[in-house]
């Protein structure tokens, strides 16, 4: 008996510490590689038609998404999935819903290649280029020219700018305790006692596991998530847990943008995820907290 | 051999060089292989450590984790994988190491997926758990649930925490207790009870999950492929180590062998460069010249001995051409042959005569090679001997040779026995035999057997203590001849003084004395006569009175001269004058007795000894004799010459004692038989010569003479044969001595010459006739000149001329009414002086005259060349016409000379109408004699010129 009281102390005392840790200001780039990205990440050439470019579906100004259920890609095909914020996704663990790209990199050559993106295909996109003014940019650069990993290489470089620090949170994390309110305070309270932490901490407050979209109770679910790259029975529905960063600017929300009301998400992440009641004043709180989650965007300062 | 031995280690070192060059790349290769081995090994130590996180992270199950954590571990992992992969491992360390790192990444990217999935069951289980807990707190201590379910509820979490905690490992029969729990209170609406439910099963189902998940974690190996890439890693790396270890041993090995080689080059080379050192010594100081030069043949090195031999210093020569030295003078083929041998790039040797650089002609003995290196002409290198000396030596021994062949002496050269080694020419010519004969023998083959053996034997006893012995000798020829000769014997002697030959000269003396016999005649007479010449006559005269002196004994001396011999020497030639002076002697010589002597004394004067004639009367006979046979017309060539001679007596001791008195007696004896008609003979007497009483006498009284006015002048008009008429005077001097009386000129003159007061009564004389021929022309103005005699005594005197310029001032005369009469003996004591003061008168203007011509012996040839005007013939020649035909002859002779050669002639002593007559004939000018009128006073004079 004495033996399970100390567990429980234990476990009291270690359940959730202060596991989320601030943005830095600057990540080290290439800057010249990143300049370059900037002009491919604007440019419509990419795409087959010359009709979409990554700031296509990745607005900068509004969060790093196209605040849309599911992108619209070339011809106004529609995708599977809701578009995931750019931002601060150099500080994910895997890219993509299902985090079939391990790195940025892998991730730049999925859009570009899917049909329902822009439908591009490198074999053709690099001689395209090679007649452009790019041709001289990238050979500024790159001895060895216009490749496929050059432009992902140069796009990605970017993508490391694309970063929001100084959110109030993370200045109150840096020790200014008057950065966010009261109430965002009890929110965060809230969130780490309800488990919220157990899966959105570290970095980016998210983007460092897989979960099981429900792992309590089951949610109406289409995608098979992690399934998909697997074929393991387990990976079912699994999928990247999402960064909380600028999730007040990112609806609407969950892998197929099932919810645009951020309460909602509070609530049916407690019932789905947690298996447990939460109250309208508790959500409040924690949505509260998440907005103090904004950090500043730097568009057009690079 | 040397070569070889040497290309042996060149070959050698090459050999160790390319070793050392393999190993060192080899290991430059292993070097490059190891250099990322500290990166390969904190890749894979970093997996290692990586992994076991892994290992570490999978039993965590009872804390919370921030994945952030075990994602930068798998990134971690990834990257070191990925620099792994990305580098030249498989090149470096070879593809074993790869095939482990493949197992690596496949069984990581296993190991992850367990990862994922353990963090996601790791995330809902603590979240469960932590909900369980809180779950358990509130139901159990809420009184509204049944005990039994309160109870139930702390049961199920109760152990569930075994489970949890590993306690135990009994899900099921937690799952039996849940489903009767679940039975008993289907409290469904209860929303904790129902949370409570499906928390517990999942938790059942993601404990279970979490422990497969582990147990598979634990199944998958992942440090083992780690651990053997380690090793592998580790092992490969000590190889290389070890085969570094052998490389460097390796190294070492070669290193030595290369210092070895080195080290026996250099030692070689050490010994190459004392070598050199001794031949660089040897070359500076060589006897020889040494010069290098170039291919371009500049010099680039010459010796000490070059320096001092051409004078040319190092640093003033080098850079130049060996020409330098050229002096041009070496035969142009032996350069022609140097430089075409040297062309061919053969040696050449040979001699060449080259200059100093002061100038100074040097021979040299020179050998010039061209060096070849690597079949590549690189140097000439001459090396020269300065052979000056020894073509000097060759030269003079050339000479000596030809001197020693060529020589008048004989030259014998025997060894220490006397046997003859070698002769020359010389002495074969003189001995008679030939070299054949004369090799091998000794002197003693030429012994005359005139001297005793004493005599050689002293000889030899003075080579052995002198070293020499030089003396007359007689020698007996191969035919017999008795050679005389002057021998002279020196021994040469070694170093230790021991004889080793003798040389012998050999001078013939015999031609010596023949010659000396000739000389000794030719020095004594008279070549054209063979008489005896003067030297001879003294040398005999003196011999002769020495014998008559000590014998009481007389003899006579006779004085000869031809009468008028001068005549047919200008006339005939001297050629046929010689033939008859030979005559002449010949016919004195056969005359006279053996002893007797004839001497010639030089023209037509013969002096005769008579030692046979002790009287005078013998004397006057061997005269007559010679007259007489001298008399006897000679013939020569066309000419018949009729010649007759004066002879004058001198007896001893009577006439004189000593020589010089004698021949001077003589003389005067001869001239006073002259004077009586020549043709006859004369003793001297004492009435002859004034003798020194008279003599001192006159002297005196002449002392007087000028300060008394005893002296004064006669004149005898010279006149024109033509028409008689009167030109001139000539002015003859008179003495009326007070104490003595009246003196003749003949008498008084001579002691006045004697005494030198000639040169005081000349210059009265001569002042005394310009005032009276000033006083003579005021009474007739057809005289044109005044003649007056001048003593050669007069010529002497230095202020002569300026004396008589004095006078000429003076007396208001002029120099061409002035004739200067002179002796004709004057012009035969003709010099140089005497032309030139005859010529300064000439010069003056004043007229010249020859007095007492056909006396002397003036040559022709000389008169020609004299500043004369006249000649005057003597009194003698005009005498004895017409009864003389000879004089007559002479006098036409002397004539017509004078005319051919532009004079004027005047005769002397015309006292007959006859003579006169016949001069007219002639063709002679002007003429003076007691016929027209004898020499009259001033005041006569002044009346006869009145007369006229």
């Amino acid at each position: 008996m004495i033996k399970f009281t100390l567990l429980l102390i234990f476990l009291s005392i270690t359940a959730f510490p202060n596991t989320i840790t601030p943005i830095p200001n600057h990540l080290k780039i290439n800057k010249e590689k990143a300049q370059l990205g900037k002009l491919l990440f604007n440019d419509t050439r990419l795409s087959r038609d010359d009709t979409i470019s990554c700031a296509s579906c990745h607005f900068l100004k509004e969060g790093g998404d196209d605040n849309l259920k599911v992108s619209i890609g070339i011809n106004g095909l529609k995708g599977e999935l809701n578009a995931p914020t750019v931002l601060n996704s150099v500080f994910n663990f895997r890219q993509f819903w299902d985090g079939r790209a391990k790195t940025l990199q892998e991730q730049v050559l999925g859009p570009i290649e899917n049909p329902v993106e822009m439908d591009n295909d490198f074999k053709i996109l690099v001689p395209k280029l090679k007649k452009t003014e790019y041709k001289q940019l990238f050979l500024n650069i790159y001895k060895e020219g216009i490749t496929k990993e050059s432009i992902s290489d140069a796009i990605s470089e970017y993508e490391k700018t694309l970063i929001t620090p100084n959110s109030p949170f993370d200045r109150y994390l840096r020790g200014d305790k008057n950065a966010i309110t009261k109430i965002q305070k009890e929110g965060y309270e809230l969130f780490k006692e309800k488990g919220c932490i157990s899966c959105h901490h570290g970095i980016n407050i998210g983007g460092n596991l897989y979960s099981k979209f429900g792992v309590m109770i089951n949610p109406d679910i289409k995608n098979l998530g992690k399934f998909n790259l697997t074929n393991n029975e387990d990976d079912k529905y699994s999928f990247k847990v999402p960064s909380l960063r600028n999730i007040e600017k990112t609806p609407p929300y969950f892998h197929d943008g099932r919810v645009s009301d951020l309460n909602e998400v509070v609530k049916l992440m407690t019932l789905y995820q947690l298996g447990r009641d939460i109250s309208d004043a508790e959500v409040f709180k924690i949505v509260e907290f998440l907005k103090s989650l904004n950090g500043e965007i730097k568009v057009g300062k690079e | 051999m040397k070569f070889t031995k040497k290309s042996l280690f060149i070959y050698l070192l090459v050999f160790n060089l390319l070793i050392l060059f393999g190993l060192f790349t080899y290991l430059f290769k292993i070097e490059s292989h190891i250099k990322h081995y500290n990166t390969y090994k904190k890749n894979i130590t970093n997996l290692i450590l990586i992994e076991r996180e892994f290992k570490h992270f999978f039993l965590l199950k009872d804390q919370f984790i921030n994945f952030d954590t075990i994602v930068n571990e798998t990134k971690k992992f990834e990257s070191n994988l990925n620099a792994l992969y990305s580098s030249n491992l498989e090149k470096d360390f070879g593809s074993d190491i790869i095939k482990k790192l493949n197992l690596t990444k496949s069984t990581y990217e296993k190991k992850l997926l367990l990862i994922e999935d353990y963090k996601s069951i790791q995330a809902s289980i603590l979240n469960s758990l932590h909900y369980l807990l809180d779950l358990n707190k509130t139901i159990k201590n809420n009184k509204k649930y049944d005990i039994k379910l309160r109870n139930g509820v702390d049961d199920i979490i109760f152990l569930i925490l075994h489970n949890y905690i590993n306690i135990s490992n009994d899900f099921q029969k937690v799952t039996k207790k849940i489903k009767s729990l679940e039975k008993k209170n289907p409290l469904l609406d209860n929303n904790q009870i129902k949370y409570f439910f499906i928390h517990s099963n999942k938790m059942i189902l993601l404990l279970e999950k979490s422990f497969k998940i582990t147990r598979d974690s634990n199944k998958i190996l992942l440090d083992k492929p780690l651990n053997e890439m380690d090793y592998n890693l580790d092992e490969i790396y000590n190889n290389y180590l070890k085969q570094q270890l052998i490389i460097s041993f390796l190294f070492f090995i070669s290193s030595i062998l290369i210092m070895l080689c080195l080290v026996k080059i250099y030692l070689d080379t050490l010994k190459i460069k004392d070598e050199l050192l001794a031949f660089k010594y040897a070359v500076e100081h060589s006897d020889n010249s040494v010069i290098l030069t170039d291919s371009n043949r500049k010099i680039l090195y010459v010796n000490e001995i070059f320096e001092s031999t051409t004078g040319y210093l190092k640093n003033e020569i080098l850079g130049e051409d060996p020409k330098i030295l050229s002096s041009g003078l070496s035969d142009k083929t032996i350069i022609t042959d140097l430089n075409e041998k040297l062309k061919e790039g053969k040696k050449w040797k040979g001699e060449l005569i080259n200059k100093k650089k002061d100038g100074t002609i040097f021979y040299e003995k020179a050998s010039i090679v061209p060096i070849f290196i690597n079949k590549k002409l690189r140097n000439y290198l001459a090396i020269k001997l300065d052979i000056t000396k020894y073509i000097k030596q060759r030269e003079e021994l050339k000479e000596s040779s030809i001197v020693f062949e060529n020589t008048e002496e004989g030259i014998v050269i025997t060894d220490a026995k006397q046997n003859i080694l070698l002769v020359n020419q010389a002495f074969q010519k003189i001995s008679g035999y030939t070299k054949e004969e004369l090799l091998g023998n000794k002197p003693s083959l030429l012994k005359s057997f005139r001297h005793d053996r004493f005599f050689y034997k002293k000889m030899w006893h003075n080579i052995k203590e002198k070293g020499y012995w030089k003396g007359k000798i007689y020698d007996q020829a191969k035919d017999g001849t008795i050679i005389p000769t002057w021998l002279n014997i020196t021994a040469v002697k070694d170093k230790n003084n021991k004889v080793v030959k003798y040389i012998s000269i050999h001078t013939n003396l015999q031609d010596i004395i023949d010659n000396q016999e000739k000389a000794d005649y030719l020095a004594y007479h008279d070549s054209l006569t063979n008489l005896p010449n003067r030297i001879k006559l003294e040398e005999h005269l003196a011999h002769v009175l020495s014998v008559a002196k000590r014998n009481h004994l007389e003899l006579s001396i006779l004085f000869l001269d031809l009468d008028r011999f001068k005549i047919i020497n200008d006339t005939l030639g001297h050629q046929v004058g010689d033939i008859l002076l030979q005559n002449v002697a010949k016919r004195i010589k056969k005359v006279l007795r053996d002893i007797d002597m004839v001497a010639r004394m030089g023209g037509d004067e013969f002096i005769i000894v008579l030692e046979t004639a002790r009287d005078k009367k013998s004397a006057a006979y061997v005269c007559q004799k010679i007259l007489d046979t001298i008399r006897e017309p000679i013939k020569i060539a066309e000419h018949t010459l009729n010649i007759s001679a004066s002879i004058g007596i001198a007896m001893f001791p009577s006439s004189g004692k000593n020589i010089t008195t004698l021949i001077k007696n003589a003389d005067t004896a001869m001239y006073h038989a002259k004077k009586l008609g020549k043709n006859n003979y004369q003793y001297y007497n004492n009435e002859l010569s004034i003798n020194v009483h008279d003599q001192l006498k006159i002297e005196q009284a002449l002392k007087l003479a000028l300060l008394n006015n005893e002296l004064y002048l006669n004149y005898q008009p010279q006149y024109t044969l033509k028409n008689r008429k009167i030109i001139s005077f000539e002015a003859l001097v008179r003495w009326n001595s007070k104490k003595i009386g009246s003196i003749s000129p003949n008498v008084f003159i001579p002691v006045a010459e004697d005494t030198g007061m000639i040169i005081e009564i000349g210059e009265y004389i001569f002042e005394q006739a310009c005032r009276d021929f000033i006083e003579f022309k005021k009474v007739n103005k057809q005289l044109q000149y005044i003649a007056i005699n001048i003593s050669s005594i007069q010529f002497r005197d230095k202020d002569f001329i300026s004396k008589i310029k004095n006078i000429l001032k003076k007396t208001n005369i002029l120099s061409s009414e002035i004739e200067i009469e002179i002796t004709e003996r004057y012009i035969m004591e003709f010099n140089k002086l005497n032309i030139t003061i005859l010529e300064e008168l000439k010069a003056l203007g004043f007229r010249m005259s020859i007095d007492d011509f056909g006396t002397g012996y003036s040559s022709m040839n000389y008169l020609s060349k004299l500043p004369i005007d006249t000649i005057k013939v003597d009194k003698s020649f005009v005498d004895d016409i017409p009864i003389d035909n000879n004089n007559m002859q002479i006098s036409k002779a002397i004539i017509a000379l004078s005319k051919s050669l532009g004079y004027k002639t005047v005769a002397e002593g015309i006292e007959k109408k006859e003579q006169e007559d016949y001069l007219l004939s002639l063709d002679c000018n002007i003429g003076q004699g007691y016929l027209f009128s004898k020499p009259l006073d001033f005041e006569n004079a002044i009346k006869f010129l009145k007369q006229k």
